[in-house]
């Protein structure tokens, strides 16, 4: 064939690639919230929605047509009704809103039957059951000893108590953190159920302490922080998926996370970097997908005193800031409440009854922590292929055997 | 085969005449220009402005391309310094007192970016170590004084996230 001979045709593919570029360019340029990928239906793009609630920030990110108004407005509204039953969450179980159901117990006499709601039942009792399930090492129950290392949250700053230490950076009276050791025990009674009528209760436990040189009794107080933020996030979880929306997710703090698939990645997975505890880069990344996750950690809220670190999570065996060398710990699975109190739990337990709660417990999920022993950084994880580590500082201190099981190493037992 | 005829087919196997090629070119010219106007145009990252909250809260904003600032809580915001080409301003937690609870914020005005530059947040001051804004996809937080900086369009296109 003489191409020659169809040099109008050859105009076709020209013009054909001139419409293409045309398209590329509309779609690559324009506003700075209209980017996207080019797709059958229009423009895809990830909007983050900041929010703030339980003294924590929130991102939302919505992956959809943001081109299309009709689109736009449907997450719009998403991110509101996300809001509101964040607002929800923390009026009922906010240790720190004064109004809030958590407080009205926190408030009650021993031994009172308070009247709680629907969120603050379904809390409670996930937290007794991972209470229960860790051996009481996730323990609720130690608002006070929290409290006197001041990481418990308080209905106004201008409450003051007389254990407040006399500087940001002192260290609590021993007094004190013996007597609330021994108060956390109380919330294995804790009881709650739902009356004939429907209405939900929860029963302070009656045991009380009190301390020398301090005319207060102090009965039970509980923090449900750290496992409501869990719940929540496991609310908008079923959220995302009543809505449809495939991709995205959902931050609470950094701490309590819920993703969906990602729509920028060939894989649909998102790259997941892990914050070094020890630093200001990152440690370890995965990918991950469709998951729940929780870190907990001792680098974020913490102080220290002659070269040892106070941090906010507390050993209920001591009733002082975990020096368990377990400095972090996050779970993935299929529940962000249970998460955040199993990376609490397994922070307090310390590295040989945690190595055996992962074994026996949560093999159907992804651990990893970390264990810091004479300076070395081990990571210990239950599936070494799926975590890689970027950091040099850290290295594996464990292998999975044929069973799954977490076996240490013997430099770090 | 006639004379006539092979006149024809020689006319027909003329190839491009210098319009033909012209023609061409303007095309493929045009083509080339889209292509770059796709790299040279302004980055849809950009950073056109951004947010101080305190909670959920916006307390003051700033637009880059107006060059212009809103006070929107004098309760914790008071700008520091102002010159042709920076702006450094203290957000601060308690109204009465701005010497404590502070994170003083720096902005460039010629790169576009906004950066906590001091804070006394914490022994450990996190937000003074997170990487200053240059576009819509990161922000800059602390949370003991629940300052957030949050740019204008804060757009999540990476594939990246992070716990911790």
């Amino acid at each position: 064939m003489n191409f020659l001979k169809h040099k109008r045709l050859l105009a076709l593919p020209v013009a054909a690639c001139i419409a293409l570029c045309c398209g590329l360019v509309t779609a690559c340029s324009g506003d700075g919230s209209k980017n996207g990928n080019l797709t059958s239906m229009g423009y895809y793009t990830s909007m983050g929605y900041y929010m703030y609630a339980m003294d924590t920030n929130v991102t939302l990110c919505v992956t959809t047509d943001f081109s299309d108004p009709e689109c736009e407005e449907e997450a719009d509204n998403f991110a509101y009704a996300v809001k509101d039953v964040l607002s929800d969450i923390e009026r009922s179980i906010s240790a720190s809103v004064e109004s809030s159901y958590v407080n009205a117990f926190n408030e009650a006499e021993p031994g009172a039957t308070v009247e709680i709601d629907e969120i603050c039942y379904d809390v409670l009792k996930i937290a007794i059951e991972t209470y229960n399930e860790t051996g009481g090492y996730y323990n609720p129950g130690v608002y006070y000893s929290a409290d006197l290392y001041g990481f418990a949250p308080r209905v106004s700053s201008s409450v003051k108590m007389p254990y407040d230490r006399s500087s940001a950076y002192s260290l609590p009276a021993e007094k004190y953190v013996t007597a609330f050791q021994e108060l956390s025990k109380a919330f294995s009674d804790v009881e709650i159920g739902v009356s004939d009528d429907g209405t939900y209760y929860a029963v302070k436990p009656e045991k009380t302490v009190t301390v020398e040189g301090d005319s207060n009794v102090y009965s039970l107080k509980i923090d449900l922080g750290g496992i409501g933020k869990g719940y929540a996030t496991d609310v908008v979880d079923k959220m995302f998926e009543d809505m449809g929306y495939e991709y995205g997710y959902f931050f609470f703090g950094s701490s309590s996370i819920v993703v969906q698939k990602c729509y920028a990645s060939k894989n649909d997975a998102w790259d997941l970097s892990y914050e070094d505890p020890r630093g200001t880069g990152y440690y370890l990344e995965s990918d991950i997908m469709d998951a729940t996750l929780s870190t907990s950690g001792d680098n974020k809220q913490y102080f220290e005193v002659g070269g040892k670190r106070y941090c906010h999570i507390m050993d209920p065996t001591t009733g002082s800031s975990i020096q368990t060398g377990i400095i972090s710990c996050t779970v993935i699975g299929d529940s962000a409440a249970a998460a955040d109190a199993y990376t609490t739990g397994l922070m307090a337990m310390g590295l040989e009854k945690a190595v055996d709660f992962i074994n026996e417990n949560l093999k159907g999920d992804k651990v990893v922590f970390v264990y810091e022993k004479d300076s070395q950084y081990y990571v210990i994880c239950n599936d070494r292929d799926y975590f890689k580590i970027v950091d040099s500082k850290y290295s594996f201190g464990n292998i999975v055997d044929g069973d799954g099981n977490i076996v240490l190493m013997d430099n770090v037992n | 085969m006639s004379i006539k005829k092979i006149d024809q087919i020689k006319k027909k196997d003329k190839g491009f005449k210098i319009w033909d090629i012209l023609i061409y070119a303007i095309i493929l010219l045009a083509v080339a220009a889209l292509l770059l106007s796709v790299f040279l145009t302004r980055s849809r990252d950009e950073l056109a402005g951004f947010y101080v909250y305190y909670k959920d809260d916006i307390v003051f904003s700033y637009e880059f391309d107006a060059e212009r600032y809103d006070i929107l809580d004098d309760g914790h915001i008071k700008i520091l310094e102002e010159t042709s080409s920076s702006l450094t301003l203290r957000f601060f937690v308690d109204a009465a007192n701005s010497d404590e609870d502070y994170n003083d914020i720096y902005v460039d005005k010629d790169e576009r970016y906004v950066d906590v530059i001091d804070a006394d947040c914490s022994q450990h001051k996190e937000c003074y170590y997170m990487d200053k804004i240059v576009d819509t996809g990161s922000a800059i937080i602390c949370s003991p004084h629940r300052m957030n900086i949050i740019p204008f369009g804060y757009t999540l296109d990476d594939t990246g996230i992070s716990t911790g």
